[in-house]
């Protein structure tokens, strides 16, 4: 790889000595309700280099990158464009001043050809003739190295040749400042090889370049310099030359923060849960877990960490019988009664039938946790409506069990029957959260149980965790913050690509050691250039 | 920053509102419902050149004149409602079916082919009975079509079931050529019908939609199906996730859809004796209309329902005495009028409209000019539900209206419907 950063356009006036930076952010900080995305972030990107925006989930990088778009408008702070402080408003905006974004939701007209497509985003004024703009197109695709067929509908791509039409797209606009988002984490390791050739063709040919990413060896691969974000705040940039994985993985998760979660040593631990050679494909059909062997137990919380999209939520939902196991068995065994029972190719409702006390508080909490037209009433219903023999619903236990949860969690609501779509993030969390407990479950689940709330509401669940785990529970947390996952857990399980890369101790793990486990595991054993998708052509490589 | 925000306020700008208060739900409806009485007087006045006392008087006319024209309406009323009542579930489930007309039709063909073949030669009531179970189960089939359709390869339902429609509309117009025979009118079945109740003609239908809508809501709103219905509607994932087998209930909602259209097709061959391919009195799609916009409450469903017909009527009694100048179409314009205020208004109950402070300032001027000597402490306790009644009215007709009331810019409520929704 070539580090020749501080590289200086040619066309450019500036002496070497006094580079304007291409962009520069002055102290931004945006916010969204009580939600701190990013906090008083300063950084630049020079001309004619690849800059890696590095940070784990929720660290603010998109967030970041979509006030230079002109998504979001920064709360504070300013931006600066070649050394001009700008007002970014709109996209339209960004595109006028030469930056362009290439999202990780593509932003194609599905029944429109390619050139279509292009043809779309012509700068303001030009007219429209498919014709030039194929010629433009055609120009293009020599100078880099792009292979775009004109003709060929969106429709028709594969996801590479769709990221590739983007990126021609935000190049015909005109844009010298190409911000990518994670575009490799949809890419085969070749596709991936190609797109960072293409990259570096447009380095050397001046474009200024930002890759958002959190995979640690495409950092290393492609970048010139590496600028790290934690939790929404800067926290340093440096020479991709001078950088290790380790150096950054450092920074990317921070020093260990005390937490004060009061954890119990687990009691009559024993096997709860017994997952074995598990198999599921995504929706995609690609291999979201593969062979995945673990226990959960009785009386301990099992953290599950993870780099998001590696498998967590096709676990949990494999063992709450809603996703489609391919291979493998997961075996549940009842602590009271000694009894086993086969998960595998059952629906929720048949494994409640058979008696398994499962809670599972989902990602997606009013898509699939909760009813959001509905007030706690009907929500608190939702796991129970067809007890009892007759046709009508039950409404007086539920009623009783919500003002229940409401005086607990201390919801706050108008009234149980508000429709829990009208409360904010923390209080649907915590109706979520209270149903699923209330059924005494022996067996608990949860997915980013404290993603978008404060404090003190995330510290109301993980002590609801903790008590569950003294009751016996076996209770498994995925999460995203190491921080709580090595507080609040006995055992932490990292995913990475579908595959278990590691299952540490929490109490004497290090965060510098999880996070190595999230990122490092394909990277020790194959060719720097791997992606972490690309299940089947790994099969291939082997 | 902020000198690079936007410079100038907009005059207006619309925001989400929290929850309202029902009872000002009420009257921002009912205050639609009298605007668009207003607006029909005054459009059908302009173009008879009659007097606005007038037209009221054929708008009733049209409606209450004769026996005839009483019995007529409420037959129509009931009709509406029903297919009403049976989009209700669908509905419920967001399963969009808009082949209401057809389900009628095909339930309504089934019975009358009964009705034709053997018509004479069974016990009237064994008849009439039978013809119920067919045409319910005629209609349940119907709507089932799209139903296996949509949960086996995902086809839209909304235009499966709207294609439904033309397919039935042909099957009855075919089965019409076949019997009436050399006739020229429509095919008069020989059988007695639905017996008059009460000195009703109608009466057995008056009896049976009321019911079946109470029953629908009961089972919508209290029963464990009716949860599951719900639950589908608003999430798949929520639903698997709780269970229910989605398919299963899918299959089951619509054909309890298709089955109540199926009744009210019995109810017209039935109470008519004769098959036509309008059997659903071209309520199939306007019934859709009523079941939005009452949002699934029976009471408001029957209260549009009749206002539907009453207008309908209305303009029928007006085109009556002018017909050198109007025709049948002139009944949609009525009842476009009324509709669009009636849907119209849902935009002032979910919204808020502010304006900003030069616009405030602005209207506070002429307020001040106009009540000078009016107190300001009047309209503070001022009665809610009016005002925003009132607001609605002058935020609509910004120009002709501004010393109606209190001003504009400032309706009651002010610091509930402010809160933040999530």
């Amino acid at each position: 790889m070539d580090i020749n950063q501080t590289q200086i356009t040619p066309d450019s006036e500036e002496a070497a000595g006094i580079e304007v930076p291409a962009v520069k952010f002055v102290g931004v900080t945006k916010v969204f309700g009580s939600i701190i995305a990013n906090s008083d972030v300063t950084m630049d990107l020079r001309r004619g280099e690849i800059l890696a925006l590095l940070g784990e989930n929720g660290s603010g990088k998109t967030t970041l990158m979509n006030m230079l778009g002109g998504i979001y408008y920064p709360d504070s702070g300013h931006i600066e464009v070649d050394g001009k402080e700008v007002a970014i408003r709109s996209p339209r905006d960004s595109f006028d001043l030469g930056i362009g974004m290439i999202h990780q939701h593509f932003k194609l007209i599905d029944v429109f050809s390619a050139i279509e497509n292009i043809a779309l985003c012509s700068p303001r004024g030009e007219k429209y003739s498919l014709k030039a703009t194929e010629a433009k197109v055609k120009e293009i695709c020599d100078k880099y190295g792009f292979e775009v067929n004109p003709k060929q509908k969106v429709y028709d791509m594969s996801v590479s040749e769709k990221q590739t039409l983007e990126i021609v797209k935000v190049l015909y606009r005109g844009a010298d400042i190409l911000i990518l988002d994670e575009p490799t984490a949809v890419l085969t390791p070749q596709e991936a090889d190609r797109l960072f050739d293409v990259i570096r063709n447009m380095r050397n040919d001046g474009k200024s370049i930002i890759i958002i990413t959190h995979k640690l060896h495409e950092v290393l691969d492609i970048s010139d310099r590496v600028t790290i974000l934690r939790k929404g705040k800067y926290i340093g940039t440096v020479e991709t030359k001078d950088a290790t994985e380790l150096s950054l993985t450092e920074m990317m998760v921070g020093d260990k923060v005390e937490l004060n979660i009061a954890r119990s040593e687990p009691q009559n631990v024993s096997e709860c849960v017994r997952i074995e050679h598990l198999t599921c494909l995504n929706k995609y059909g690609v291999k979201a877990l593969d062979d995945v062997s673990f226990t959960v137990n009785n009386g301990e919380i099992l953290g599950i960490a993870g780099i998001a999209g590696s498998g967590q939520k096709e676990l949990l939902e494999a063992v709450a019988g809603l996703q489609k196991v391919e291979t493998g068995s997961i075996v549940y065994t009842d602590r009271e009664t000694g009894e086993e029972h086969q998960l595998v190719g059952k629906n929720p409702r048949q494994i409640r039938d058979l008696g398994v006390a499962l809670a599972f508080v989902p990602e997606d909490r009013l898509g699939m946790g909760l009813v959001g037209s509905m007030g706690m009433t009907g929500n608190m219903l939702l796991r129970s409506y067809d007890k009892g023999g007759h046709i009508f619903t039950e409404t007086k236990e539920p009623r009783r069990l919500a003002e229940e949860v409401k005086e607990e969690l201390g919801v706050l609501t108008p009234g149980i029957e508000t429709p829990v779509r009208k409360l904010s993030g923390g209080n649907v969390q915590k109706v979520l959260v209270g149903r699923e407990i209330a059924n005494a479950p022996k067996v608990l689940m949860t997915a980013y149980a404290v993603r978008g709330l404060d404090i003190n509401t995330s510290y109301i669940i993980y002590n609801l965790l903790e008590k569950e785990k003294r009751q016996g529970v076996a209770v498994v947390y995925v999460g995203e913050d190491l921080d709580v996952l090595l507080a609040l857990s006995d055992r932490i399980l990292v995913l990475c690509g579908g595959q278990i890369s590691g299952i540490v101790d929490a109490r004497t793990a290090t965060k510098q050691e999880v996070g190595a486990l999230m990122t490092r595991f394909k990277v020790s054993r194959e060719e720097p250039a791997e992606s972490d998708v690309a299940e089947d052509k790994e099969a291939g490589n082997d | 920053m902020t000198k690079e925000k936007r410079q100038t306020e907009p005059f207006v700008h619309v925001t989400r509102r929290a929850d309202m208060n029902k009872w000002v739900k009420l009257a921002i409806r009912l205050g639609a419902v009298l605007l668009s009485f207003l607006i029909i007087l005054i459009v059908a006045s302009a173009i008879t050149g009659d007097g606005l006392g007038l037209t009221v008087k054929y708008i009733f006319d049209g409606n209450f004149a004769t026996g005839f024209n009483t019995e007529e309406m409420f037959k129509n009323v009931m009709f509406l409602l029903g297919i009403a009542v049976a989009l209700a579930p669908a509905f419920k489930l967001r399963f969009w079916n808009v082949g209401a007309q057809g389900q009628v039709l095909f339930g309504a063909l089934c019975a009358s082919i009964l009705a034709f073949y053997i018509g004479d030669k069974i016990p009237n009531a064994l008849l009439l009975i039978m013809m119920l179970i067919v045409a319910v189960v005629g209609g349940a089939l119907w709507a089932l079509i799209p139903a296996v359709f949509k949960v086996k390869t995902g086809a839209n339902e909304t235009l499966f079931t709207l294609m439904m429609n033309y397919i039935a509309i042909q099957l009855v117009a075919c089965f019409i050529d076949l019997w009436k025979g050399k006739n020229s009118a429509l095919p008069n079945f020989n059988i007695h019908g639905i017996d008059s109740i009460f000195g009703l003609k109608y009466g057995i239908t008056y009896l049976i939609v009321p019911l079946i809508a109470v029953i629908v809501f009961v089972y919508l709103a209290k029963t464990k199906q009716g949860y599951e219905i719900a639950v589908v509607g608003e999430s798949m994932n929520t639903a698997k996730y709780a269970g229910i087998n989605t398919s299963k209930v899918i299959l089951r909602t619509i054909a309890i859809s298709g089955a109540v259209c199926g009744l009210i097709g019995f109810l017209y061959v039935g109470n008519l004796c004769r098959l036509s391919n309008t059997a659903d009195g071209g309520y199939g799609f306007t019934a859709i209309i009523v079941t939005w916009a009452s949002q699934f409450n029976p009471i408001a469903m029957a209260a549009i329902a009749f206002g539907i017909v009453f207008f309908e009527g209305g303009a029928g009694g007006i085109v009556d005495k002018h017909s050198n100048i109007l025709n049948a179409y002139f009944s949609y314009i009525i009842v476009a009028i009324f509709l669009f205020l009636l849907i119209g208004c849902e935009f002032f109950i979910n919204y808020r409209i502010n304006f900003s402070e030069k616009v405030k300032e602005f209207f506070k001027k002429i307020f001040a000019k106009k009540k000078k000597t009016q107190a300001e402490t009047e309209e503070e306790t001022a009665r809610p539900a009016e005002d925003i009644t009132d607001d609605k009215l002058v935020e609509e007709l910004p120009d002709d209206s501004p010393d109606e009331g209190v001003p504009p810019a400032d309706p009651p409520q002010n610091g509930e419907a402010n809160k933040e929704v999530e």
